[in-house]
């Protein structure tokens, strides 16, 4: 009890408390002086947070060692490391691999939140019982989905697979800076609880593109929370990939060169610069939309000489390679995955390795794709088709090199590589949808309706949900030592299988068929019912599905089958160090040998004898 | 030695690949900001508004006092690689008042300028602009004032250098910046 007092949390939001309190008695003071009325609740409230959530950071005691070093202090040591405890997850520590499992946890504490706004939701459209939400309400609720899914459920949940696995796998000890991975980590809960507040509070209209002029005009709070919210997010991806474009440049061990790197490193490399060169990008962009609706700034507003259609060009300059953040560590978890399970090297380990740059090179020159029909210069709509058809090419690369993997190999069908299966299977349904929508023509027919939902669903399913998964079902029995339930883990596939495919086929209809998205209501007569209730039938398949994940994780966590150092037989780093790793991730340093995939090769593994320690079995 | 222990390795530095990724992060939002600028230019008919004037009585001292601190925060590198911290102090000391200047006459210009950030799309740009630089201006100083701080308390020597190199990155990007503000805001308007 007096552990669950002591939590590192309760300090922060205490902090955080005082923070909001001070900030807003600061702007009520500094209207009353100004001679303005006292109470702006907009206002009052945005200036309260600005000053929280510092607050609250030095509560959880973010900011302790680098007030240390400002005053100059001497002897300044690291923060000391925490007891291995469960305390120490819920309070301030620097390991990567506590930090990894925290936003983990995070991601997985927001996911069922923001998959029920959206179940409710369809369930009120599939019309099988009187509405019981009106139009703003079903507006808000699928806005916060998908706000909530992009930047509080896919990205934190790559950025705590990156940040346990990425150091372990090229051999570091840590991060490159593990305090600012820290500081980077608490950033994103009181995001995501910003966003998850905004549904109280007078919701949002804008769906998750916020496209001014309504995102600037709507008045209730719940808008300019949720721009605090994703700017947080992004303040917090910005950090997380300076963090770990440092590590991998800086930290990898003795012999591992860039081409003996898991795909999954590659991976994150990829995705990390388009993280640090994007993100700005639409910080800046929801930063301007805050300034207008607060300081009366008129960027957006063509009254007063501003451009709406700015706006649209700086979110997706961002946001289409934020596709890319969301898919690409997917991408390399499968790459990585396969070999494993089926024993064999991966078929053109470096065509498939460079493949993510390449995307993410790709990717960056897209984005006016999205703006066929938003009144941009007609003259760019035939080079943008062509260079986002171009991106085809580098995923197609990733796509033969694992069927060519598959083939003649000695499958062994768990619950991973299955639920990995389904993610390629998924992912080329998106894949080859977005070429047809790239197609201009097919585009200004099925802007903006069901269609483009379906495509971005099968996307984010293919490259974000089944590769994670995935990967939790590969790597939880490194990250805790025990096994999870391959039974349920299967069930779980099945379901979420089906569930996918019931999810997005009738999406895809209702598209062609020019149902736009984001309606929330239609005449029952024209018949759609079926087609909304499958889909929420779906929705909630998965839901289930990875209801049976979190029931695995907790009764196995604790009650599983001891994995021992490797269970899968892996020739990668992680492999070779205990169950769940020591505090510095590896006895002894890693010396690299090998390309990560030696299967069928004897003595195969990429640093040999890892778990001796120093010392031992030498001379 | 404990058995269990890590072998040492050799130090590996990652402040540098740290600082250069996030200066080039760094001038990701910059560049959203002068798109945002050349934007709403090329799409106005009269750029600047009527009514707004923007001339050089500021801008000029203004980029005179940046230039120069940018020359004396190299110089308090150079002769801190000599083993010179008495240098080394004076010369953060002096970079912090020129930074200090800049930002004093940037706000006297601002309540100068004839035209607020409610205005009209111009001067919303304008203070954004020069106001996300003044920031940086501010961030930049307070990292000066800091590792002035720590040289006074004997933190830096020829041998430990880092911080001060990484100060001086950040503010010669800094420098960088306004150069291409300067050009924007006040040549080319």
């Amino acid at each position: 009890m007096s552990n669950f007092i002591r939590l590192g949390i309760w300090k922060g939001i205490a902090w955080g408390l005082l923070g909001v309190g001070l900030g807003v008695g600061i702007a009520t003071g500094a209207r009353v002086a100004m001679g303005l009325p006292a109470w702006h609740p907009e206002i009052n409230l945005v200036v309260g947070i600005v000053l929280g959530v510092p607050f609250y950071l030095g509560g959880i005691g973010v900011f302790r060692y680098w007030f240390g070093w400002i005053i100059g202090k001497r002897d300044l040591q690291d923060p000391h490391p925490s007891e291995p405890h469960w305390t120490r997850y819920f309070g301030y520590d620097i390991n990567h691999k506590v930090i990894g499992i925290q936003y983990m946890a995070t991601a997985l504490t927001f996911l069922p939140f923001a998959v029920i706004l959206q179940i409710l939701a369809r369930t009120d459209l599939a019309k099988i019982s009187p509405p019981f939400m009106d139009l703003q309400t079903y507006t808000t609720l699928i806005s916060d989905h998908g706000v909530t899914m992009l930047f509080i459920v896919a990205v934190p949940g790559f950025a705590g697979l990156m940040n346990y696995f990425v150091p372990i796998l090229i051999g570091a000890k840590d991060m490159a800076f593990p305090k600012l991975n820290a500081l980077s980590f608490w950033l994103v809960p009181p995001a995501g609880i910003l966003i998850a507040l905004a549904i109280g509070t007078g919701g949002f209209l804008t769906g998750w593109t916020i496209y001014p002029p309504l995102s600037a005009e709507f008045q209730p709070l719940g808008m300019d929370l949720i721009l605090l919210g994703v700017y947080m997010a992004g303040l917090s991806s910005i950090l997380t990939a300076v963090n770990i474009l440092s590590t991998v440049f800086k930290l990898r061990a003795p012999g591992m060169k860039p081409f003996r790197m898991p795909v999954f490193v590659w991976s994150a490399v990829a995705t990390t610069l388009l993280s640090v060169v994007f993100t700005q990008s639409i910080a800046m962009a929801l930063l301007m939309v805050l300034l207008e609706r607060l300081m009366g700034m008129n960027f957006f507003n063509s009254n007063a000489g501003g451009f709406p259609l700015m706006y649209q060009y700086m979110f997706w300059f961002y946001s289409h390679p934020a596709t890319y953040i969301f898919a690409l560590p997917g991408l390399g978890i499968i790459s990585d995955v396969i070999p494993v399970f089926v024993r064999k090297p991966l078929f053109g380990y470096k065509g498939v390795a460079l493949s993510s740059p390449g995307i993410a090179a790709g990717g960056t020159i897209v984005f006016l794709h999205h703006m066929y029909v938003a009144g941009m210069p007609t003259v760019f709509r035939i080079p943008f088709m062509i260079t986002t058809m171009i991106v085809a090419v580098p995923t197609g690369v990733k796509f033969f090199g694992w069927i060519a993997t598959l083939w003649a190999g000695k499958i062994r069908l768990s619950a991973a590589l299955l639920l990995v299966f389904s993610a390629v299977i998924i992912f080329l349904i998106g894949g080859l949808t977005g070429v047809i929508q790239a197609v201009v023509p097919a585009n200004l027919y099925i802007h903006d309706t069901y269609w483009i939902v379906a495509h971005f669903h099968s996307v984010l399913f293919g490259g974000f949900l089944f590769p994670f998964v995935a990967a939790i079902y590969y790597w939880f029995p490194k990250m805790s030592g025990r096994m999870l339930s391959e039974r349920i883990g299967k069930w779980q596939w099945f379901l979420m299988t089906v569930g996918a495919g019931l999810l997005i086929i009738p999406l895809f209809d209702l598209g062609l068929e020019g149902f736009r998205r984001r309606v929330g209501d239609y005449a029952p007569v024209l018949g759609y019912q079926p087609l909304h209730l499958t889909t929420a039938i779906g929705g909630t398949l998965i839901f289930i599905g990875l209801a049976l994940m979190v029931y695995n994780i907790f009764v196995n966590g604790r009650r599983g089958k001891i994995a021992g150092s490797n269970p899968w037989k892996g020739k990668t780093l992680e492999w070779l160090t205990s169950s769940p790793p020591p505090e510095d991730n590896f006895v002894r340093e890693p010396i690299v040998v090998a390309p990560p995939f030696e299967y069928g090769v004897p003595d195969g593994e990429q640093a040999p004898n890892l778990l001796q320690p120093p010392g031992a079995g030498e001379g | 030695m404990d058995s269990t222990a890590i072998e040492t390795t050799k130090p590996r530095n990652p402040m540098y690949a740290g600082i250069i990724a996030f200066i080039f992060s760094e001038s990701f939002l910059f560049s959203a900001l002068f798109f945002a600028y050349y934007y709403m230019k090329f799409d106005s008919p009269v750029w600047p508004p009527q009514g707004v004037t923007v001339d050089l009585t500021f801008a000029i001292p203004l980029t005179v006092i940046l230039l120069t601190s940018s020359l004396v925060v190299w110089a308090a590198g150079k002769f801190l690689e000599h083993g010179n911290v008495v240098a080394l102090t004076m010369l953060l000391a002096l970079t912090i008042l020129l930074g200090a200047g800049f930002m004093g006459i940037t706000v006297f210009e601002w309540l100068n300028a004839g035209f607020t950030p409610a205005s009209h799309a111009y001067g919303s740009i304008f203070f954004t602009l020069t106001g996300f630089h003044f920031m940086h201006v501010f961030g930049g100083t307070l990292l000066l004032t800091i590792l002035t701080v720590r040289s006074l308390r004997g933190h830096y020597s020829s041998k430990s250098m880092t911080g001060i190199k990484i100060g001086s990155y950040y503010w010669h990007f800094v420098d960088v910046i306004w150069i291409l503000v300067f050009i924007t805001v006040f040549i080319i308007k």
